[in-house]
């Protein structure tokens, strides 16, 4: 995170600061979603070992999928999804001004994940495939990041996001301090684990480009990684497609496979 | 030289012979076609005949990943895990990982003894296995045969039937009592031979290097490169780290973990305010090689490559390490006449083994909980902190020297000194709001306690000061480390010449140390110069960038030294500036800002060229960093 990231924090969460101005309030915290299929989501309710930890720390204040309230504001906002809809972006300007936070959870809401690759095919096309002769009652935008439209200050990364890195987001805020977010490769952590690399195992990766974070998840376990937790900055992609290539891919297989998830990143955020 | 006989049928037995005595280690099969090693359970599982390993067996001394420290957050206390004595058998180790771990023993002996690595390496003893140099080994041009038995207590040569062992140490022959072979009827065949070479024996290396920072080979490698850091996660010298803190969701409690970290990835080298100083990819893969073939190599005498071939070999990019060194030797022949000579497939090795630096092995990564006393706001990012150390014990800096500030929860960063060391009872550090730990730091209040190691750095030779002209050169914070400069000249007056003080800010509003200035401003010994890029309506100083107050200055060019400091772009103007008034380079030094995050010439981050900027520097003579690529 930049300077001016470091700046813009003003929250006062950490304990000690809290006991200091004898506050006793705890953080507030809002979960929305936009398009995605509420995998993340569904995972903040999987944290069943940790969720009487965390409460100690923050009150929920508005989550469609397991409570109905609705809050003016909040100190922490984690969103989830793409967007995708007009009415989207008018949603998420909303959220936006109402928390001091906002936080993208999941491939969707931090890269414009799987949805993303609508983008590469003309959108009248794709509406008329879905939705036929009333295509005009379903407006549609091609599918964004969070951050090609509000600012945004964390990303918790991957598809779907994992409850360990969310945990460390989320303490990382609680403390006041602004989250580590890994610019490497996820062949460094697949490494740290001396896995053997999926290559050799005579499979096509992109562990190379893709962020690392997820601790060599998949290729920990016998698959090979998809690249759902983005690029790392200034990827060289020509060089992985030719190492794609090298490895029985052709090449139009190979930028298809780069683009399954990273479609925004490698052809331009279409707006 | 008695060779005994291990027909291959005895190895299991020969195998729980050892796991009697010690833990035994060895290498398996892991997936489909690799080798990791491994405690060893079942003898049946040990494979004694592999090409390579994923790691060598530094995973057991320098662990991929290691808890330094545990802290409380509510107690603000730590504690230190108990490091375990592998005190095992490592078996079946080939000769280049070995000469591996005794390059790594000089490197984590130089400079400061790291008590980590060498309690966990302590009292292992090794038996090596030859073997059959593949398509990726080299180590036979580095001096490393496959028969090579430096460094192990037993040896076992392939040979038909089984193997020959040869007892190398007094500890590999008490190992072996109790298990009786027969002595080997026959000589010891040839071993296989090398399909990989560098033809050149490492003193013309360090030649050509001197000659290859501008080779079109690091651009055209750089194009096939993904930047994924593998090369150096494989590589058994590479020995760089990270170090970051992990609290638990309760916020209460925590660990200061490390990992291996690669000089190949774009963030390595990135400073909190974000300037990354290796930022192209041509410019990592050259910082990789030469540390490998001459930065280290130049103080050793000997390549601090090994020859494993795993960087190659588990390169998807099929990047090789040895056809980039053959290239700048074939460059290096082309554009110089003389032609380099040729050596044998196995060439001699300049030295036999290294002996690790003497001295005690030391924590050194604890740090010492010091205590806030006082906190000034100096403008709206920076904060003065007053710090006093357990039982007021002094600090004993240098002026230029920097501590490592710890704050448990947020980790550790490099912060300058910025009292003088006259200042007695307490220290200063003047810290701006730029990343998550100084973020911390400004909630803290008097009576906090934080960590503190240090002092680090060489700081500015106030010997080479005295009796001449001294002048500052400061650029916003760089201020912070010359404060303890110039305060230490005014406690020492007269042991100095005129006091020339030129200090650069964006703006009025971020003017440090308010109070002094006027102070400097008023003492007649001292000519005070201050400049603002912007200044406010209300500012009726002078508005410029730094470099426009060294025209006017009028300097005795054969007394003065100037000592700068300030953001790494201010450097080349101001060195421009100094050269048109003819200020000779000589008397020039520099404080260079880097992400120094070990302070004890460790990780890595730090490192300009075969320079630790936390051990050398950060203060350095302008000529010799001059032609230093990545320096300035």
């Amino acid at each position: 995170m930049s300077a001016k990231t470091a700046q813009f924090i003003t929250i006062r969460l950490s304990r000690a600061s809290r006991r200091r101005s004898k506050m006793s309030k705890k953080a507030r915290v809002a979960i929305f979603d936009f398009t995605g299929c509420e995998g993340c989501e569904l995972n903040h309710l999987n944290f069943e070992a940790q969720l009487l930890d965390i409460l100690e720390h923050v009150e929920i204040v508005e989550w469609r999928e397991a409570m109905d309230e609705k809050a003016d504001g909040y100190d922490i906002a984690f969103v989830e999804g793409s967007l995708s809809t007009p009415d989207c972006i008018t949603r998420i300007h909303k959220i936006r001004r109402k928390a001091k936070f906002l936080v993208a959870v999941g491939a969707c809401a931090v890269i414009g994940g799987v949805n993303a690759m609508k983008n590469t095919r003309p959108s009248e096309e794709i509406r008329e495939e879905v939705y036929g002769k009333d295509k005009y009652l379903f407006p549609s935008l091609p599918a964004l990041p969070l951050s090609a439209v509000v600012k945004v200050d964390f990303n918790v990364r991957g598809c779907p996001m994992t409850q360990i890195e969310f945990l460390k987001v989320f303490t990382a805020l609680v403390m006041g301090k602004m989250p580590v977010e890994p610019d490497h490769s996820v062949c460094v952590e697949c490494k740290l684990k001396e896995n053997e690399c999926v290559y050799d195992k005579g499979m096509i990766c992109l562990g190379p480009v893709t962020r690392a974070g997820c601790d060599a998840h998949c290729p920990s376990f016998g698959q090979y990684c998809y690249g759902c937790r983005g690029l790392v900055s200034e990827p060289n992609l020509k060089a992985m497609e030719e190492i794609l290539v090298n490895h029985g891919l052709s090449m139009d297989e190979a930028h298809k496979r780069l683009l399954l998830f990273n479609a925004n990143q490698i052809e331009g955020v279409t707006s | 030289m008695t060779r005994l006989m291990l027909e291959q049928g005895r190895v299991d037995d020969f195998i729980r012979h050892l796991q009697a005595q010690r833990p035994v280690y060895a290498p398996r099969r892991k997936g489909q076609s690799s080798y990791v090693f491994a405690p060893v359970d079942d003898p049946n599982d040990v494979v004694l005949d592999y090409p390579r390993t994923l790691h060598s067996v530094k995973k057991y001394f320098l662990p991929p990943r290691e808890e330094l420290l545990n802290f409380n957050l509510k107690a603000n206390s730590y504690g230190q895990p108990e490091i375990e004595t592998a005190n095992a058998i490592m078996l079946g180790v080939h000769s280049y990982d070995m000469h591996a771990v005794l390059r790594l023993d000089y490197n984590l002996a130089k400079g400061n003894k790291e008590r980590n690595y060498f309690a966990r390496r302590q009292g292992t003893l090794f038996i090596g296995v030859s073997f059959s140099p593949d398509k990726f080994h080299f180590s036979g041009s580095l001096g490393i045969s496959p028969y090579d038995t430096t460094g192990f207590d037993l040896f076992l040569y392939k040979v038909d039937k089984g193997f020959a062992l040869e007892i190398i140490t007094a500890m590999g022959e008490k190992l072996l009592s109790g298990f009786d072979l027969p002595a080997l009827g026959v000589p010891l065949p040839p071993h296989g031979e090398f399909q990989q070479h560098i033809y050149v024996p490492q003193s013309k290396l360090s030649e050509v290097f001197d000659h290859s920072q501008e080779n079109a080979v690091w651009e055209e490698e750089a194009a096939r490169c993904v930047s994924c850091g593998t090369c150096n996660m494989v590589c058994p010298t590479c020995y760089c780290f990270d170090v970051e803190d992990e609290v638990d969701v309760r916020v209460v409690e925590g660990t200061r973990n490390r990992r291996w970290d690669a000089c190949m990835l774009r963030d390595f080298t990135e400073v909190a305010g974000g300037e990354v100083f290796r930022h192209k990819s041509a410019a990592r893969q050259r910082h990789r090689v030469y540390r490998k073939f001459k930065y280290i190599s130049d103080h050793t005498g000997e390549p601090w490559c090994v020859g494993c071939g795993r960087c190659t070999a588990y390169c998807t990019a099929n990047i090789s390490i040895v056809s980039i060194v053959n290239r700048l030797v074939n460059d290096y022949e082309k554009d110089s006449t003389a032609r380099l000579p040729q050596t044998q497939p196995i060439i001699d090795r300049a030295r036999e083994g290294h002996s690790d630096p003497a001295g005690e092995a030391k924590d050194l990564y604890s740090p010492v909980m010091a205590e806030i006393k006082s906190v000034q706001q100096m403008t709206d990012l920076e904060k003065l902190f007053e710090i006093q150390l357990p039982d007021g014990a002094e600090l004993n800096h240098k002026p230029g020297q920097f501590v490592e500030l710890s704050l448990f929860g947020a980790g550790e960063a490099p912060i300058s000194i910025s009292s003088s060391p006259a200042k007695k009872g307490v220290f200063d550090l003047g810290i701006r709001k730029v990343g998550r730990l100084t973020e911390m730091m400004h909630r803290l209040q008097p009576g906090d306690r934080v960590g503190i190691r240090g002092p680090f750095g060489n700081g500015f030779d106030l010997e080479k000061l005295k009796g001449k002209d001294v002048l500052i050169i400061a650029g916003g914070i760089g201020l912070v480390p010359l404060r303890s400069l110039i305060n230490t000249v005014i406690a020492d007056r007269e042991a100095y010449g005129r006091l020339i003080i030129c200090y650069g800010s964006k703006s009025d509003q971020e003017l440090l140390f308010g109070n002094e200035r006027k102070m400097w401003d008023e003492d007649p010994s001292i000519e005070f110069h201050v400049t603002v890029d912007r200044g406010s309506p209300d500012w009726t100083g002078k508005i410029g960038v730094i470099t426009t107050l060294i025209p006017e200055l009028a300097l005795d060019l054969e007394r003065t030294i100037a000592c700068i400091c300030g953001p790494p772009i201010m450097y080349r103007f101001v060195l421009l500036a100094l050269k048109s008034k003819r200020f000779p380079e000589e008397n020039i030094y520099l404080s260079l800002e880097r992400r120094m995050k070990c302070g004890v010439g460790k990780c890595g981050h730090c490192q300009i060229n075969n320079s630790y900027v936390c051990q050398d520097g950060p203060v350095y003579h302008y000529p010799a960093i001059k032609g230093l690529k990545e320096a300035l």
